[in-house]
């Protein structure tokens, strides 16, 4: 009774939701480029590499907790994934590694990612223009502090991850190295950065992109690897480089007789 | 020579007359093999009919005619009724160790009524000896005999019993061997012993705390030897009444094979079931300085956490401590004594060296990593 219920609302909302969020997205004016088809890739992989080692290994951890037995695999399936999605994901890693270094996107994003003095500046300016005890917003490059701050997160965190989850997955050869409480201390930074990482996804990651108003119900750079220029304008005012880019192709494309408030690519409607 | 012969014949002859005069079988059964004879007694209507073909075929009709036993009986009509014979006059051995018996002395009048001889064996002219299929105290009839008793659940409530011994019986693994017709599984009186039936607490009970592993080593021999020789079996020894005999792992009348999942002692229960009732709490701590919370540490680890999650090839307790041959690590034919580990652990993580194993196990969760960083890991003391 209750499912049947429960789940024909949610049935209900969710065709509203998604019926919705099209419209909106099919709304969006001009569009400047947010992310490459490289990059765009990088992320799918890592996302989901990531959910599935998230769900698997904390199937571990909880073997009686609900969403353990909605995965319902057996121990040596579960670890079995589990390796896979972490190969995945170390694999991902290495990519990313060449491509900062051997492409010349990859060079800028890294320039662009690059901290500086004026992000610390710009999370207090931030914090007390959204308190109301300042006038201004603080102006933001390509990234703001948030997302640089995202960025050496995943670095660091996947760093840890992949070198205790390698030497757990070779624990004979590091226990024989080391000796075993190596391995032991690796088994509690791998769960407490588990930990850590995923609360940060759901906290952090998932605020900027799906639930903070200015975006939601999702920001789609992921999927369409662009995001509107009116908001890129207010809130990467800074990334003069792109805006000029974005402004000198709207200025072919309105040459050439398109209007420019329609989506910059209509032929191809976003599914969900 | 003819005289001899004469005499010899007269004397003869006197000698049959004169036993010809006690009532022969079928004197007996000519009025006895009627089913509708009846005497009264006390009110009551008690049948005196004898099934004859049952009589010859029984033990004492083989050996015996009516009145070797009826003694008193004289001629074919007797007036009076012959004189109630009881089994003690010729089985006195068994009688006395009856006599003991749980069965008796919860049969003392006034009280509930427990299985007698006849309960047991049978109509007194039907018994058949127990190396007989059909008889009831054959081997692999004894459950259902027993049974007749104590798997009656009104019966047995009104003694303030439980039939549930006897239910699980029947699932286990004796009770389910005994079915199918293996006669070398254990039964009732294999475990509790026949006419002498001693209840767990008396000291001179096969299933006396203390006798628990002599019992079951009638059969299972090879283990109990081992058993003796482990950490439970020398306690077990020296009297100490918390140390585990085989019912304590294994279940008594429900004992599962191992494979089974409804095992206490399979890889599902182990931990948690079955070591956990001791080695879990303070109470060996406290009383012997054996360490406790073994289980929920193991629980923790990767072991634990596989096999609640279902894997069944993980290490359990029994992997690395053993099952009946379970020493201390500090005895040298422990298999976690540091000369054993690499061996203990090796059979699982091939090509460990002692770097790899000796390091605390069964490491408190929270603690795990300040103790980890207080040790420097080279052959630190092996926690058991």
């Amino acid at each position: 009774m209750i499912f049947v219920v429960i789940g024909a609302m949610f049935l209900h909302n969710l065709i509203v939701w998604r019926s919705k969020a099209i419209a909106r997205h099919k709304a969006q004016g001009q569009t400047v480029p947010r992310m490459t088809s490289s990059q765009r890739w990088q992320h799918a992989l890592l996302f989901v590499s990531f959910i599935v080692l998230v769900l698997t290994g904390f199937a571990l951890k909880y073997p009686n907790s609900w969403f353990a037995e909605v995965l319902g695999m057996g121990e040596r399936l579960r670890s079995i994934t589990h390796r896979i999605a972490g190969a995945i994901l170390i694999g991902a890693g290495a990519y990313h590694l060449i491509y900062i270094a051997m492409t010349r996107d990859g060079r800028r994003l890294i320039r662009d990612f690059a901290p500086k003095p004026k992000d610390a500046f710009d999370a207090w300016g931030t914090m007390r223009y959204y308190l109301g005890l300042n006038r201004t917003k603080p102006k933001f490059g390509r990234f703001n502090y948030a997302e640089k701050a995202e960025y050496w997160a995943l670095v660091w965190g996947t760093a840890l991850m992949a070198a205790t989850g390698i030497m757990l997955w070779a624990k004979v050869f590091v226990g024989n190295l080391l000796a075993r409480w190596w391995l032991d201390v690796a088994t509690a930074v791998h769960f407490y950065e588990a930990v850590l990482a995923t609360l940060a996804i759901l906290v952090w990651h998932f605020y900027q992109v799906f639930f903070d108003p200015d975006v939601y119900p999702m920001n789609w750079a992921w999927k369409d690897g662009s995001m509107p220029v009116e908001r890129y304008r207010e809130e990467h005012g800074l990334d003069t480089e792109t805006l000029a880019e974005a402004g000198a192709q709207a200025a072919t494309t309105t040459a050439e007789g398109f209007d420019t408030d329609t989506p910059t690519k209509p032929e191809v409607p976003p599914q969900e | 020579m003819c005289a001899q012969v004469l005499v010899l014949t007269l004397f003869s002859l006197a000698c049959a007359a004169h036993a010809a005069r006690k009532p022969k079988d079928e004197d007996c059964l000519a009025c006895h093999s009627d089913s509708s004879l009846t005497k009264e007694a006390d009110g009551k209507s008690v049948s005196l009919y004898i099934n004859e073909a049952k009589l010859k075929k029984s033990i004492h009709g083989g050996m015996f005619t009516c009145v070797d036993c009826h003694k008193d009986v004289e001629a074919s009509l007797h007036e009076t009724p012959p004189a109630k014979i009881s089994c003690g006059q010729c089985h006195a051995e068994a009688e006395q160790a009856y006599r003991q018996s749980y069965h008796a002395r919860a049969n003392k009048p006034g009280g509930t009524s427990a299985a007698t001889c006849v309960d047991c064996h049978g109509p007194v002219h039907e018994i058949l000896p127990a190396s007989v299929a059909a008889s009831p105290v054959n081997h692999a009839n004894i459950p259902a005999t027993c049974g007749r008793c104590h798997g009656q659940k009104f019966l047995m409530k009104a003694s303030g019993e439980s039939v549930q011994p006897f239910v699980s019986y029947q699932a286990s693994v004796h009770g389910r061997a005994i079915e199918r017709g293996a006669d070398g599984a254990a039964v009732c009186t294999d475990c509790h012993g026949w006419h002498e039936i001693l209840p767990a607490n008396d000291a001179r009970s096969p299933i006396y705390k203390f006798n628990v592993p002599g019992t079951c080593g009638k059969c299972h021999g090879a283990v109990e030897q081992v058993f003796r020789q482990s950490i439970h079996g020398q306690a077990i020894t020296r009297g100490n009444g918390l140390a585990p005999v085989c019912t304590d792992c294994h279940g008594i009348h429900s004992i599962k094979a191992h494979l089974d999942p409804d095992s206490p002692v399979s890889e599902q229960n182990l931990a948690g079931a079955t070591c956990a009732r001791c080695h879990e709490g303070v109470r060996l701590s406290q009383e012997f300085g054996v360490a406790g919370s073994r289980v929920s540490t193991y629980l923790d680890s990767y072991h634990g956490l596989a096999s609640k999650g279902g894997s069944v090839v993980v290490a359990n307790c029994a992997s690395c401590h053993g099952v009946h041959n379970i020493l201390p690590s500090s005895d040298p034919n422990s298999t976690i004594n540091r000369a054993n580990l690499n061996a203990t652990c090796g059979q699982c993580h091939k090509g460990v060296t002692q770097r790899f194993t000796l390091n605390k196990v069964h490491l408190d969760g929270n603690t795990a990593i300040s103790a980890r960083l207080r040790c420097d890991g080279s052959g630190e003391s092996i926690s058991h």
